[in-house]
């Protein structure tokens, strides 16, 4: 009734459901693109880019990973002789198999990626009279990023409130 | 602003304690890395299983990466000066250990794989929220107009090609705020929805053949 991986059978569920997927994961990852256009300037003390790449990178190169293996069962690229292997696995299940071992190789490198993109050192500094020295470069680094802007003609008075600790 | 000596010397000595750390970690890592492709063709070898063999690189890759992740999380807590922010980086880092050990158990309990592929999705989209919500606290937070007036501030834009034949795009300010946050949780709810439909199809529910 779900028949994983048969993408042309039009009376199983498996079709529906991953164009349904397809189509509300590419909207996400629109938004994400529209959102990250539309402010990039404001958030480059956070270094978005990095920030971006790699929880996409996890996110969505695994899902289409998935898909590409479920395509080469379908086109025959993945074939099992289950004597020859002695598995007890059949095509679609090594597929999936495939794409659970690559995800656990995969994790290594995205933790370490991980480990480049969010470091904790972006939240580390003494505090001198209460202001983290962290917080202040921030500051300072934003200012810089709104004289750029407001040179461009983009004119407002943005001023980093980053010494500001939240509650 | 005199640093008194003592704590000085001690973020020094921590800071070389880290950098030792890092250098023997970095050398355990490929010495594993090593002994592990060697191993594996060994067992190749020696005629074992594929899937035998799958489990066991895939475990040491988990058994690697995890250690990072809990090292970073625990790095994150020791400094939690920001936690609005932070609260949203280490879900995110989570990710790492939670799809690890979701897969090498999917991988070793072939039977249970609708189970953890269920969790590693919801989990997915999970995590793709709480990284709009770290963009939006960050601009709310420490930037001083605040979202709202920054995103109401700038110029009007376009919807990128394919999209802009179809739809228009919302005004700057509120409503292209909604579109996104909207974006977002379509698919925080799409992907359980889709996951959990699977998962009732599936057997022992789905017995139905067609």
């Amino acid at each position: 009734m779900y028949g994983d991986g048969q993408i042309l059978n039009p009376l199983v569920a498996y079709p529906y459901l991953a164009l349904l997927n397809n189509v509300s994961q590419a909207w996400a990852m629109y938004c994400l693109i529209i959102f990250y256009r539309a402010t990039y300037q404001e958030l480059a003390p956070i270094r978005p880019f990095y920030k971006f790449c790699t929880v996409k990178a996890v996110v969505f190169l695994s899902f289409w990973q998935g898909q590409t293996l479920l395509f080469m069962v379908k086109m025959q690229w993945i074939k099992v002789s289950q004597r020859e292997t002695k598995t007890d696995y059949d095509a679609a299940e090594v597929a999936t198999a495939m794409q659970e071992f690559l995800i656990c190789v995969e994790m290594f490198f995205a933790a370490i990626a991980h480990s480049y993109a969010f470091p904790p050192s972006e939240y580390f500094g003494t505090f001198i009279f209460g202001i983290s020295i962290c917080a202040l470069t921030v500051c300072l680094y934003g200012l810089c990023v709104h004289r750029c802007s407001d040179s461009d003609g983009t004119a407002y008075d943005g001023q980093h409130k980053g010494h500001v600790r939240p509650a | 602003m005199v640093l008194r000596e003592d704590g000085d010397q001690r973020a020094v000595m921590s800071g070389l304690f880290r950098k030792i750390l890092k250098t023997v970690w970095v050398f355990i890592n490929i010495v594993v890395l090593i002994a592990l492709a060697l191993s594996a063709w060994d067992m190749h070898r020696n005629r074992r299983a594929a899937h035998f063999i799958a489990w066991f690189v895939a475990g040491v890759f988990v058994l690697l990466a995890v250690p990072i992740t809990f090292y970073e999380v625990a790095q994150h807590l020791e400094n939690y000066r920001m936690p609005r922010l932070q609260r949203h980086v280490i879900r995110i880092l989570f990710m790492v250990p939670i799809y690890a050990v979701d897969c090498w158990l999917a991988l070793r309990f072939k039977d249970g794989t609708i189970y953890f592929d269920t969790i590693r999705e919801c989990y997915e989209a999970y995590v793709i929220y709480n990284f709009y919500t770290y963009c939006t606290v960050y601009l709310q937070e420490f930037c001083n107009p605040g979202l709202e007036q920054i995103i109401a501030r700038k110029p009007p834009a376009k919807h990128i090609w394919p999209m802009s034949i179809f739809l228009e795009f919302p005004r700057m300010g509120e409503p292209f705020l909604r579109l996104c946050r909207h974006g977002v949780i379509n698919y925080v709810v799409m992907r359980p929805l889709t996951t959990s439909v699977r998962f009732f199809l599936f057997p022992p529910y789905g017995q139905l053949e067609c």
